[in-house]
């Protein structure tokens, strides 16, 4: 299957939140929907998930207007929320059934997650008997109640302790591999970049950037390099006595020895003089921007 | 639809599930069945004690003495003490020998002196009777009649033939208040607990699923209905209940005219009942569906519904002042039930104490079935902007303004 926004706008009174987003997303891969709080994440998510309609613009599955009721879309909000008071098996049953499943297949892929999950015990106590982290899977659950074929996933690692964070990694990567179409929003970007190809990144109502992430980080200038040294003063020393004159700068940023080439292509040049000049060497590589690093580039300043 | 029957089998399940509910429908059996059962266990207790029941005890003083005898042989039912002097008859009373004392002091006056005077004390009543007797059989008797012609003038009683063309007020008030009564307090507790529901959802966040797994009409409708049928069920559930405990005690409540008349309620009437039931709950309760939904947080929820509730509080005290001084048919009461939210009230008060042209109630009814339409759709887009906002609860014009968009 495949997603395609197209051009959405969406204001409400006088606030403009989306203007004019378009991306698209394959079944089978994880999409990163990134902005800063208040960028617009949740609208655009609730306008693919017809709770409203856009101003203009469309949601298209395999080129037809999205039809919610046709397709299972799973969906983990950030804002966790389920009845409190109500068992979770009962609770878990009837969104199923809201969407449109029946009781028997709910309660199987109810159980197969529970099973993963390590929460079979808790199938019927009350939502708020548990803690932080174990609501924190109902919720995943719930999300997935329906054996949805869209998974819209929200924020879905926050609260959760490494090894819950383990089991919750398994599974998004399981969705990923029975050729789910996932749709990820964090900003924790190292796990993004663990499961996603491509990313969008809104920024004030519109898409700033959006591609595969190797692609991206391969339109950054690669004339940054990083000398892994044992000893950075003594290398640094070295380079700069040298007084190179394709090195623009030599500096020490967060503990690693980062020279900036004049020009792209003198890579081996440097190369060359660090194999020669400096003993110590461990290795040498160009400086890749982080998600991180990409992230505040395109997003600071305004929202 | 499908989706509605979900929404509407989790939220009737939820309320009958809840122990608020279960608590007050046993109450309201238990209250019944007591107040039902009542006679047949102090009629029991009377027949076998009957004797034992205390006469009103009367100390009686008549300067001339010729009343004191009359009035002790008059009052059969009392224990009366013929006393010497008035002093004797205040003593007696003082040192509680007697519930009351009568002091004649001329053949049309007295002094009636008790401690504490009673709800229902009759007493002077037959006194009053009694001289009055004695005083016309004394003064005809000075005119030269005959013992004869007295007796047939004393016993002169004028005997109305009553012919009711519409309803017995005085039959009918009772049940008419009871059922007023059930559908205000149905109102303002199921009203409330669909609002409370709805700002729980909302507060605890279950909302951000239900909107994005269910259409927002079947999320209120199915609220609104599920909890409505609830509350309808406890009902006719604890009517049914009441029917039966009649039944079984109708014997001994059949010298009560009050209860009898309860149970004496016409079919049609039931029909009625049925009918501005529905569509005057229904009515409020979208409202109260629609107000929760403004609410993020439960505190919310006072401020919002407490005008609704007001519209609700005026509703029913009209109606129930009207029919209390009699004055069921008065103009208000005519122009309010054509009004929506007054007409479950005021227009079945109408139907049940007096005589309303049908093609009045048809068009009282086809109003209410109009307006419930309209505040149905009404209810449906404040919920649908309602449920997505969070932060202070917007301000009812700021709501108008949404709703026109």
């Amino acid at each position: 299957m495949n997603l395609t926004v197209n051009e959405i706008y969406k204001s409400f009174g006088e606030k403009n939140v989306l203007k004019g987003i378009s991306f698209s997303a394959e079944s089978g891969k994880a999409l990163g929907i990134l902005g800063r709080n208040g960028a617009g994440k949740t609208t655009l998510i609730r306008i693919i998930m017809q709770v409203f309609g856009a101003d203009a613009g469309q949601v298209l599955l395999d080129g037809k207007p999205i039809d919610t009721g046709k397709v299972q879309i799973g969906y983990l909000p950030e804002e966790r929320g389920l009845y409190p008071k109500q068992k979770i098996m009962t609770q878990l049953l009837y969104f199923a059934e809201l969407k449109g499943v029946d009781k028997k297949s709910a309660e199987k892929t109810a159980d197969k997650y529970f099973k993963k999950l390590q929460i079979e015990q808790y199938k019927n106590v009350r939502l708020d008997t548990l803690s932080k982290g174990n609501q924190q899977k109902i919720q995943l659950v719930a999300s997935l109640i329906a054996n949805p074929d869209i998974v819209i996933l929200d924020e879905p690692f926050s609260g959760l302790d490494p090894v819950n964070a383990g089991m919750l990694k398994s599974i998004v990567k399981e969705l990923i591999r029975d050729g789910k179409m996932v749709l990820f929003s964090s900003h924790q970007m190292n796990y993004i970049e663990e499961f996603c190809d491509d990313i969008i990144i809104l920024n004030g109502g519109k898409s700033v950037l959006s591609g595969s992430i190797k692609k991206i980080k391969r339109s950054y200038a690669r004339n940054i390099l990083e000398i892994a040294v044992q000893e950075n003063e003594n290398a640094l020393n070295t380079l700069l006595k040298a007084e190179l004159p394709f090195v623009s700068k030599a500096e020490i940023i967060d503990g690693k020895l980062t020279v900036t080439l004049k020009n792209e292509a003198d890579k081996p040049l440097l190369i060359k003089f660090a194999a020669e000049n400096i003993p110590d060497i461990d290795g040498i590589s160009v400086k890749e921007p982080t998600l991180a690093d990409i992230f505040i580039h395109y997003t600071e300043g305004s929202v | 639809m499908k989706q509605f029957t979900k929404v509407f089998k989790f939220e009737f399940l939820n309320i009958i599930k809840s122990k608020a509910f279960i608590f007050l429908t046993l109450i309201l059996f238990i209250g019944t069945t007591v107040v039902l059962f009542y006679p047949r266990f102090t009629e029991g207790k009377k027949s076998s004690s009957a004797g034992e029941s205390k006469p009103t005890k009367l100390a009686v003083f008549d300067s001339s003495g010729a009343l004191g005898e009359y009035i002790k042989e008059g009052m059969t039912s009392y224990e009366v003490t013929l006393c010497k002097t008035e002093k004797e008859a205040d003593a007696l009373l003082a040192d509680e020998t007697v519930d009351a004392s009568v002091v004649i002091t001329s053949p049309l006056s007295y002094i009636y002196s008790v401690n504490d005077m009673g709800l229902y004390d009759e007493t002077s009543n037959v006194i009053n009777e009694l001289l009055q007797l004695k005083y016309r059989e004394t003064r005809l008797a000075e005119f030269g009649l005959t013992e004869s012609q007295i007796a047939e003038i004393q016993s002169a009683v004028a005997v109305p033939e009553y012919k009711i063309v519409g309803n017995d007020q005085s039959q009918s008030f009772l049940y008419t208040y009871i059922l007023m009564f059930m559908l205000y307090i149905s109102v303002i507790t199921y009203g409330q607990m669909i609002a409370q529901s709805v700002a729980t959802e909302k507060s605890s966040r279950a909302m951000e699923l239900l909107i994005t797994s269910a259409k927002p009409d079947s999320l209120i409708f199915g609220k609104v209905l599920g909890t409505g049928f609830a509350g309808l069920s406890q009902m006719l559930i604890v009517l049914l209940w009441a029917v039966v405990c009649y039944r079984i005690n109708a014997p001994y409540w059949e010298d009560n005219f009050f209860v009898a008349s309860i149970f004496d309620m016409p079919l049609s009437l039931i029909a009625y009942t049925l009918v501005f039931f529905i569509l005057g709950f229904l009515i409020y309760a979208f409202l109260y569906g629609a107000l929760g939904s403004l609410a993020s947080k439960m505190e919310d929820i006072g401020t919002l519904t407490t005008p609704l509730t007001f519209v609700m509080i005026i509703a029913f005290m009209v109606p129930i002042m009207s029919i209390s001084s009699g004055k069921v048919d008065s103009a208000v009461m005519k122009i309010l039930s054509f009004i929506p939210f007054c007409s479950p009230m005021a227009m079945f008060a109408r139907i049940a104490m007096s005589s309303v042209n049908p093609v009045h109630i048809a068009i009282s009814i086809a109003i209410l079935v109009l307006s419930n339409i309209g505040i149905g759709y009404i209810a449906v887009l404040i919920y649908r902007m309602g449920i997505l906002m969070y932060g202070k609860p917007p301000k009812f014009t700021q709501v108008l303004k949404q709703l026109k968009k």
